[in-house]
């Protein structure tokens, strides 16, 4: 007869185990390997999933424990495996979907978003991080329809509740509704709730009472923050109370690398340690992720990142590599000369003031030489987009302060601009997307942090010109997403424009720093990457311009 | 490949993007590069009792690389590289914005900026 150390049980409502009798020192081994189980608990019991059978199973082997259990042991840890060959078998390039059901006649999705749907039930639970434009939004909709138990709640951005219920009526025979105001009233019935991450908190009651078997949330990156917010902390019952979690972005990462920790609790909690242990074992408890590259292999091979890009096989777009260009611009020195003073004081302010007002004072002069740095460019940027538009038919204008764009309005009056700014009411903004796109406006402002998810532009415009600069690079990247996505058939130009002067130096050092994060966790070991730069058409443009011939 | 030239190859180096996060890596990264277009260079060589320039091109151009570091004493840095007769032209590569004259002691300067790189 083998020894044993302790007593394992099988309870009921809801199913438990519960470890009894342990020798001292195998429950101090026991608690070692099980984290959940707090080091002082006299009791110990752990939930019945086969996760947890399969440890135990495992354990086992180790310090046997009296029991009457080892089919139902067994058979978690055959579930388990099954499970993760399946999971490879979906990850295979020669996998078959099965025709989609739960789409309307005449629309499928794309094999590849069969996959993302596949793999989100399978895990249960997937960061979906496609590249911009390779429809994320059907692949979440078909992970409804195959199977992720409703009702769902679906997350997104203010100005895309719309957007959301309008794609799932195109393809889905899905009931949508979409949640108003942040009062809970009585829910009509539907398939999938479409929430705001503004509103959410409103509902934590609802949420609290597990209605809601799956969440997806778009552009997951709005909870890098992790639990620190009021939306946080929703999310995070949401999530905790769902069988099927799902983040869609494809920017997870805005700025350094530990905002993946924040983001991966919402969808998949535990598989990157607690925090103590994620910032001790991968970021050296600092902000910046030590091995970005070794952080987004694992996530991979974990089976709960998937991302493909337009380069994938899966994939392959017809879309032509993105043009970027960048120019450095002249600057007007009375903009600056004004603001001069004002400076000063601050600076001095930032070095011998107290420590509070100091503080202050240090954020404030960031915000001002931000602005300062847009307006001081404003004259050249306009002059620049001015001059873009005799060749080409509209340009996005992208930037951030009002007082910039009311520069650039002056400037480009004769082109009819239109704004998408924070300001713009949802319906104030579809208007202008409808000028931009079928009336008369050949410029659109858009502000840099307006425009995750627009779709509809990719058909009339291909040139984006960034006139000012954002902290983030993925931000620069949502809004080339705009253009660069499904329905372009020309190739999409990036123009940015800076200065040597004010912020823009300091800000592009930055960006390096912040896109080598993001890069090596998404996209791991890569070395070089050589980007397409071509700025012919420009020097053409000049050229005419200054009546010179080329090559002059 | 005689028609390398310290503009030719600055032109090709601002249009990649390159890991800035360590120095090593920043390093191996040009290395696969300038090995990818068959471009001549040596790694690792001795300018001075106390320094060592990263990469040397077609024997008279040379990249220094820079994550973050001080400016000034990058600046000291290059200062030192320029002496003498031996470099055609002085290519930095580097995380870290700063101002630098067109040349030193008659040697062309150039800036690669990481960070205008990575847009």
């Amino acid at each position: 007869m083998t020894i044993t150390y302790g007593n394992l049980n099988l309870g009921e409502n809801p199913p438990h185990w519960r470890i009894t009798d342990l020798q001292p020192h195998v429950a101090i081994a026991f608690k070692r390997l099980f984290t959940k189980v707090p080091k002082t608990a006299q009791k110990i019991v752990l939930t019945d999933t086969d996760e947890n059978r399969a440890d135990l199973h495992w354990f086992m082997q180790r310090y046997p424990l009296k029991h009457t259990h080892e089919a139902d042991l067994t058979a978690g840890v055959e579930r388990i495996t099954t499970k993760a060959a399946e999971r490879e078998r979906i990850l295979m390039p020669d996998w078959k979907p099965a025709t989609a059901s739960g789409f309307v006649e005449g629309r499928q999705p794309y094999g590849y978003q069969q996959q993302a749907a596949a793999l989100t039930i399978q895990n249960p639970n997937l960061l979906l991080g496609d590249d911009l434009g390779l429809g994320k939004t059907i692949s979440a909709l078909c992970a409804l329809t195959s199977g992720a138990p409703l009702p769902a709640a679906i997350v997104v951005q203010p100005h895309l509740a719309g957007q959301w219920a309008d794609r799932a009526e195109e393809f889905t025979n899905l009931r949508t509704h979409i949640i108003k105001g942040t009062k809970p009233y009585d829910l009509p019935m539907a398939d999938a709730y479409v929430f705001k991450y503004s509103n959410i908190v409103g509902w934590t009651d609802v949420i609290n009472t597990g209605l809601f078997r799956t969440v997806i949330y778009d552009e997951v990156q709005e909870l890098r923050t992790g639990r620190g917010t009021a939306k946080g902390v929703t999310a995070d019952l949401l999530s905790s109370t769902a069988d099927v979690s799902m983040g869609l972005t494809a920017t997870p990462i805005y700025n350094y690398g530990d905002e993946i920790f924040n983001v991966m609790q919402f969808i998949e909690p535990g598989l990157l340690g607690d925090r103590d242990e994620f910032m001790r074992e991968w970021c050296d408890w600092g902000k910046t992720v030590k091995n970005p590259d070794a952080l987004g292999t694992y996530l991979r091979d974990k089976g709960y990142f998937l991302r493909r890009t337009e380069f994938d096989e899966t994939v392959s777009a017809q879309m032509p590599p993105l043009n970027t260009v960048d120019w450095e611009v002249g600057w007007n020195e009375g903009a600056a000369q004004d603001a001069e003073d004002l400076f000063k004081t601050l600076a001095m302010t930032v070095l011998e003031g107290s420590f509070v007002k100091a503080g202050q004072a240090a954020r404030e002069l960031d915000m001002k030489m931000r602005l300062l740095t847009g307006v001081a460019k404003a004259d050249s940027v306009a002059a620049y987009v001015d001059l873009l538009l005799r060749d080409s038919p509209r340009v996005l204008l992208a930037g951030w302060h009002r007082d910039v764009y009311d520069i650039w309005n002056r400037a480009l009056q004769h082109h009819n601009p239109v704004m998408y700014t924070g300001t713009e009411s949802p319906a104030g903004k579809r208007r202008n997307v409808e000028r931009f796109t079928k009336g008369d406006a050949r410029v659109m402002m858009i502000s840099l942090r307006s425009g995750a998810g627009l779709d509809g532009l990719q058909e009339h415009c291909s040139d984006v010109v960034f006139g000012e600069l954002d902290w983030s690079p993925q931000v620069h990247k949502q809004v080339i997403g705009r253009l660069r996505r499904p329905g372009q058939t020309r190739q999409v130009t990036a123009h940015y424009l800076h200065t040597a002067g004010g912020s823009d130096p300091v800000i592009m050092d930055m960006l390096g720093v912040k896109a080598d994060q993001s890069r090596g966790i998404i996209d791991p070991m890569q070395g070089f990457y050589a980007k397409q730069m071509d700025d012919s058409r420009m020097r053409k443009l000049a050229m005419a311009v200054l009546g010179r011939e080329a090559g002059e | 490949m005689s028609d390398i030239t310290p503009q030719s190859l600055t032109h090709k180096l601002r249009g990649l993007r390159m890991p800035v996060t360590t120095e090593l890596a920043l390093q191996d990264a040009l290395e696969e590069w300038l090995n990818s277009t068959g471009t001549p260079f040596e790694r690792e060589v001795r300018m001075g009792p106390k320094d060592r320039i990263d990469f040397m091109v077609a024997d008279t151009i040379g990249i220094e690389v820079k994550t973050r570091y001080p400016r000034r004493q990058i600046y000291r840095q290059l200062e030192r590289y320029c002496e003498g007769d031996r470099l055609t032209g002085l290519i930095l590569v580097t995380g870290t914005y700063l101002g630098l004259p067109d040349q030193i002691h008659g040697v062309p300067l150039f800036l690669v900026s990481l960070g205008r790189g990575a847009l």
